[in-house]
């Protein structure tokens, strides 16, 4: 069963309904909240998310997916979360050691594994160092793969800002991982 | 301004592949609580408008029985 049947069974009382809207769309939301927040507050966000398009179901009109819909929702719970939160001191978290992780590995396999996990934490630290409004374009475009045309309707800018920030969001990610003492072969 | 990325954005694009490889992934049990809120919040909001519904009601009918009991003040 489609979306938008689901929606109208919902709409008619059926919660069983969203329970599989909830069901279908869960990861894509929680990835969204999770790379915006942070793990630890993903779930919070998650819930806010869905909770909110549950009571806001019946302004759902169709003109865009019931994902972009339910997407533009979570954006806004996870913004709101980011601006409710407390101001963390200036400053980096420490970057994963990569001598400790190195000095696990017994084999090429494991090795590779380990750079491969390495890399991704510093990705993430890196990631989260942005702005929330170039944060968010990045993970829609490049982690998510929506088109611009979703990620407007997602984050409510007209798709020229859209395109301007993923511009600006990738070269302060590239910026920020040249100045780091990681080499992440990146060509000048 | 292009669309297309230039070689450091390529590489970084690449780069990112990483994060999409190991999404972070949810709890199932996140369905269970998402669904249990949303139940106790539709019944108490069932509640709420049956409550609401009921006192208009009364409140007509009280009004009904007030007007048919009130003497006619001003008898032409």
């Amino acid at each position: 069963m489609n979306d938008s049947a689901l929606v109208a069974r919902a709409l008619g009382g059926e919660l069983d309904a969203f329970a599989l809207l909830v069901e279908h769309h869960r990861e894509s939301v929680f990835r969204l909240a999770a790379r915006l927040v942070g793990p630890d507050e993903a779930s919070d966000v998650t819930q806010d998310a869905f909770l909110r398009a549950f009571h806001k179901l019946s302004t759902f009109r169709g003109e865009s997916s019931f994902r972009a819909w339910l997407m533009r929702i979570a954006h806004n719970a996870a913004l709101n979360a980011l601006a409710h939160r407390r101001p963390v001191p200036v400053g980096e978290p420490p970057e994963p050691d990569p001598a400790e992780s190195r000095g696990t590995a017994t084999s090429s396999a494991p090795a590779a594994h380990l750079e491969a996990s390495e890399r991704r934490e510093r990705l993430t630290l890196k990631l989260g160092a942005l702005p929330p409004a170039h944060r968010s374009v990045l993970v829609l475009r490049d982690l998510e793969g929506l088109s611009y045309e979703e990620i407007a309707q997602i984050t409510d800018a007209p798709l020229g800002t859209v395109k301007g920030r993923l511009h600006r969001a990738r070269q302060e990610l590239i910026e920020l991982l040249r100045n780091n003492t990681y080499d992440w072969e990146l060509p000048r | 301004m292009s669309d297309e990325p230039d070689a450091a954005q390529s590489r970084l694009i690449t780069l990112l592949e990483l994060l999409v490889a190991e999404p972070p992934e949810s709890d199932p049990k996140l369905v269970e609580d998402i669904m249990g809120t949303a139940r106790w919040q539709y019944a108490v909001s069932g509640l709420l408008v049956a409550t609401g519904e009921l006192a208009g009601a009364l409140a007509d009918l009280l009004g009904l029985a007030l007007g048919a009991s009130r003497p006619d003040r001003h008898p032409k």
